[in-house]
């Protein structure tokens, strides 16, 4: 195993591609709702890391730097496609996240209502409940990837976690919310 | 955990991410994007990830014989280049057939198309009908609808000793399979040398443009396109090709250093009348002892072997 002091960007690209891609891209998904796009943006968090790796030399500062440029690439994609959503929106009746042959229309309802209701919350809650509930990162952890203070953090997280189990009221089992 | 760290993961559980690493260190390795190149009148993206399916073969290590230049001593500046599909013969039940590998190619070595086959393979299983040398340039004339590929003399117009008549016709496959690969259109192909059209060459007639030969007589019937040769695996990977296999069924297996089958499923394709994807599911390997294994793809065999048996493709990838 080679020493983390003595990592080249190629090598780190590698580790952390083999340990991280598939939930950063799931991550972005949370919050593009779209896996193309989402797929796009964390290719693109890969490229800039590897660029940036010079300043960051390790892997835990490396996967800081790509769970932040997800999240705020993920907000600029966003913001960039209205045009493009409602185009493709005509073209296909349905999202194509899942496939339903595989799973149970029930699950496939939820999911869908999961990622639906994630869509109409504000773009900061929903990043925080992904980064919480997903990620399952500290609160000091969220605050550094989003650059905003703890105390923010807790905000939206009780209001973007109220706001969530209103929507999806029909999918949580059990009153003791 | 709490109801919507439940809901969280499960809404993305069945969101199987396509492998993108080759992409990632092509445009990693690029201080722009999209280089463009002039062949023949005609520009052409060489960043394109031939059809779409992205691969890696591990461009700067482990390889005395790779052609690929070393990137600094650094580490942190490497070359840049294009991902390419370049097709190998391969030994198959039904005599040589070619496999599709796929190659990064920096730019620095300012091949021709028709060059790449004079690469030697990653994968050790397979192997060039073409000698170092063989070939001086190739050009895509898109607005006449033709490519031309020049051989560096008429040196190789007669089938050399040791090569069969099948491996001879199979050569010209992979070079028409190649180029066309590169040109992202099936253009007819003509082989020239000195300027002119060749008679023929390993003895097969080439005067006319010649267009390539269907998949499942030159194809083997499956080939993996991920994971890459040499492919660094932690907790899982998927994998995927294509094939055309007996109801369209690809079964699969990974075997240990010992040969013994440690893992083994199927990967569901569709049977026509040319090659078609396949993809595992993920495969766990997660509480696998670090160390070297060999992924084996398959075509389905119902005859039990009386027709020769399945074709295989093998990668071997590092569990660590």
């Amino acid at each position: 195993m080679t020493r983390e002091t003595s990592l080249d960007a190629d090598t780190a690209l590698e580790q952390l591609y083999a340990a991280h891609w598939r939930r950063l891209v799931r991550l972005a998904v949370l919050l593009l709702r779209d896996q193309g796009a989402a797929e796009e943006v964390v290719q693109d968090a890969f490229v800039a890391m590897h660029g940036r790796w010079r300043s960051l030399r390790d892997p835990d500062k490396a996967l800081a730097y790509l769970r932040q440029s997800v999240v705020n690439r993920s907000r600029s994609a966003l913001r960039h496609r209205g045009v493009v959503e409602r185009y493709v929106a005509r073209q296909r009746p349905a999202a194509d996240l899942v496939e339903p042959a595989d799973v149970s229309t029930l699950a496939h309802d939820r999911r869908t209502a999961v990622l639906e209701a994630l869509r109409a919350l504000p773009t900061r809650q929903r990043e925080v409940l992904a980064l919480r509930h997903y990620l399952e990162l500290s609160e000091a952890e969220i605050a550094e990837t989003l650059g905003i203070s703890r105390g923010s953090v807790k905000a939206h997280a009780s209001r973007g976690s109220a706001a969530l189990r209103e929507l999806l009221a029909g999918h949580l089992d059990g009153g003791d919310l | 955990m709490d109801e919507l760290t439940t809901l969280l993961h499960d809404a993305v559980e069945d969101v199987e991410p396509t492998d993108r690493l080759v992409a990632i260190r092509q445009r990693a390795a690029k201080p722009r994007r999209g280089r463009w190149y002039l062949a023949g009148g005609a520009l052409l993206a060489t960043a394109v990830v031939v059809a779409g399916v992205a691969v890696l073969t591990r461009p700067d290590t482990d390889r005395g014989a790779d052609p690929v230049g070393q990137p600094t001593a650094s580490g942190s500046h490497t070359v840049p280049g294009s991902v390419q599909a370049v097709y190998y013969l391969g030994k198959t039940p039904q005599g040589p057939r070619l496999f599709r590998e796929f190659r990064w190619l920096p730019a620095t070595t300012r091949l021709a198309p028709s060059q790449y086959v004079e690469q030697p393979p990653t994968d050790p299983d397979y192997f060039s009908a073409w000698p170092e040398g063989a070939f001086l340039a190739a050009y895509v004339d898109y607005p006449s609808g033709l490519i031309t590929v020049q051989l560096a003399d008429r040196s190789l117009q007669h089938r050399p000793a040791g090569m069969s008549p099948a491996e001879a016709r199979l050569a010209i496959e992979q070079v028409i399979y190649t180029v066309q690969a590169y040109a992202q259109q099936p253009l007819p192909v003509q082989f020239e040398a000195e300027g002119n059209p060749i008679g023929t060459v390993y003895d097969i007639p080439t005067s006319e443009p010649l267009a390539a030969s269907p998949q499942l007589d030159v194809l083997a019937l499956v080939s993996i396109s991920n994971p890459a040769e040499g492919r660094v695996v932690e907790g899982g990977f998927s994998a995927d090709g294509v094939a055309s296999s007996f109801e369209g069924t690809v079964p699969w297996e990974l075997r240990d250093e010992t040969g013994e089958v440690v893992r083994s499923g199927s990967a569901q394709g569709t049977m026509e009348d040319h090659l078609t994807p396949w993809k595992t599911d993920t495969i766990d390997v997660s509480d696998l002892p670090a160390g070297t294994y060999t992924f084996v793809a398959m075509t389905d065999d119902p005859s039990g072997g009386e027709g020769g048996g399945p074709t295989t493709d093998t990668r071997t990838i590092t569990v660590r």
